[in-house]
């Protein structure tokens, strides 16, 4: 069954009211208002513009609000003004486009690397990723579970052979700063470089951050590109120190353990 | 044969909208309530994933799934991709019916995140009634579309709201989830008499009730889900009962989430109401 052709009139009046919609502040907000007598009637008590504000006024607060759940540490770091100023730049140029405000930020990253260019840039990209990260742990698929449960002797010979998917809920990260110990600090400065190396990942409704090793990020990342097992493993010990070559021989099992007890690999 | 009758529309009785802070109260036994009805779409980020959340909930009571983003009177298509996650999530769950409002929320692909009254013309009334028939085609269930409160009014209208409500409705073929406290609003914002609305519905096809609080604004009033229901809804839902047949009904209250106590006690309380209705009425 093919979907119908909408009037001219929603058109007309879907097209002007998202226009005025989505235009941040009083000015832009202007010239879409002055055409509310063109479209709606006004009330023994209210006129047409004062109707048709309680709509617009309505929208920035949500977006905001939403976003401010989001990204509570960046919202701390840059001030409630500049948090609220940033945001809504970002919502002017990459209005919502999905059915649900969870995915309000899907480019916010990107619009970040695009236009911030303070000294704090590093700091403050980290920490929206950072942030990013564990709220989209918090809502993405969950699919069902690698498990050597299941699998034949022969199979199980070959995991070295295999090539691993990672939950989509995974995420593999590696950040200049230490941000847990910044939040934990509850500092609004700036902290000094110190290179962290994060799995972030959610376990039945809770996420949990873990720090893991350079060699452990290594191997993962690998794994996440692509490699099998037995190659990420090799490419992880050509470029680990020697340090960590110690820890990824005698810790690989206990990884590997605990990859399959939280589940991170999809069957 | 009525709507009610050819889709075999159960009379579920009084329910709630599952809300995080109630989870534990509705898991005790013998909680009071007798049916959920839950926001789809929360259940749909995940590729229906999360709806395995409601698995504890769906051993104990009917949950019906109530959307807010099909956004069927938008100019855009109806979104394939959404459908095709909403018909697994409905699918699992298997209620007597789902729902989405009257309304749009969208326009050229980007979401306004509020449900906006539409203008109340033939054309429109028919485009819309095409987009449900496709909607129940592709999900294959019985749905009800809610009327939204609304705070403007078209110059291009042609119609008042409850025509246009009651033509939607007869062109698809759905039913209707009727929103008391919303006809209630609308009729304080434009200045109608919201049982001149209620009386003009198909009494067929009225197959559930939303109740809810709202705010006096003074110059206006705003549907606000977050307060307790007013008087005067109570008075309009108690006029409103007698006029259609068994109609299931729930509370919804979405922000200021009280005890489970207190939403429940209101939930009862619009239960005597509606018994009383239908003793009064047979009287």
């Amino acid at each position: 069954m093919p979907q119908p052709d909408p009037p001219q009139l929603l058109q007309d009046v879907q097209a002007w009211f998202s226009r005025l919609r989505f235009a941040a502040n009083a000015e832009s907000q202007a010239q879409w208002m002055d055409q509310a007598d063109q479209f709606l009637t006004a009330s023994t008590t209210m006129s047409a513009r004062e109707r048709l504000d309680v709509y617009v006024t309505d929208y920035w607060p949500r977006c905001l609000d939403s976003l401010a759940d989001d990204f509570p540490h960046l919202r701390r770091f840059l001030g409630e003004r500049d948090f609220s100023n940033w945001m809504i730049r970002y919502l002017e140029s990459c209005p919502s486009r999905s059915y649900s405000l969870y995915y309000l930020p899907t480019q916010l990253p990107q619009f970040f690397d695009e236009n911030y260019h303070h000294a704090d840039r590093a700091f403050v990209l980290g920490l929206l990723r950072y942030e990013w990260a564990v709220a989209q742990a918090g809502f993405v698929a969950q699919k069902p579970a690698f498990s050597t449960q299941g699998l034949s002797e022969s199979e199980k010979q070959s995991l070295a052979s295999r090539r691993f998917t990672f939950q989509p809920h995974v995420f593999i990260e590696k950040f200049d700063y230490d941000f847990q110990l910044w939040i934990d600090k509850g500092t609004a400065k700036k902290t000094k470089k110190s290179q962290t190396h994060l799995l972030i990942f959610r376990v039945a409704a809770e996420v949990k951050i873990t720090v893991i090793s350079a060699v452990q990020w290594q191997l993962y990342t690998y794994l996440k590109q692509g490699s099998t097992l037995a190659t990420a493993i090799e490419l992880a010990i050509k470029s680990a120190p020697e340090n960590d070559l110690i820890a990824l021989e005698t810790q690989l099992s206990t990884w590997m353990s605990e990859a399959m007890q939280f589940g991170i690999w999809v069957a | 044969m009525t709507f009610k009758s050819r889709y075999h529309i159960p009379y579920l009785g009084a329910g709630l909208g599952l809300r995080a802070p109630h989870y534990p109260d509705l898991l005790q036994p013998n909680a009071g309530v007798s049916w959920l009805e839950v926001i789809s779409e929360n259940f749909m980020l995940d590729g229906t994933q999360s709806v395995h959340r409601l698995d504890p909930f769906l051993e104990r009571y009917p949950i019906i799934p109530h959307g807010v983003s099909l956004s069927l009177g938008s100019v855009d298509a109806l979104d394939k991709s959404y459908l095709k996650t909403l018909k697994k999530v409905i699918n699992y769950l298997n209620p007597p019916w789902f729902s989405d409002h009257l309304c749009w929320a969208g326009y050229g692909g980007a979401h306004l995140h509020n449900l906006l009254p539409l203008p109340y013309t033939a054309d429109i009334a028919a485009y819309v009634a095409d987009k449900i028939r496709y909607v129940q085609d592709e999900i294959g269930r019985p749905f009800l579309i809610e009327n939204v409160s609304s705070y403007v009014e078209y110059l291009d209208s042609q119609m008042p709201e409850w025509e246009f409500y009651a033509m939607v409705a007869e062109k698809a073929d759905c039913g209707l989830l009727l929103d008391v406290n919303n006809v209630y609003v609308s009729a304080r914002n434009h200045q109608f008499d919201p049982m001149t609305y209620i009386t003009a519905l198909p009494q067929d096809r009225v197959v559930q009730y939303h109740i809810a609080g709202h705010l006096d604004k003074g110059t206006f009033v705003l549907d606000s889900h977050d307060h307790p229901v007013r008087d005067e809804v109570w008075a309009l839902f108690a006029q409103t009962v007698p006029l259609f047949g068994d109609v299931s009904l729930m509370i919804e209250r979405d922000d200021h989430i009280p005890p489970f106590a207190e939403l429940k006690a209101e939930m009862d309380h619009a239960q005597e109401i509606y018994t009383q209705a239908k003793v009064s009425a047979t009287a």
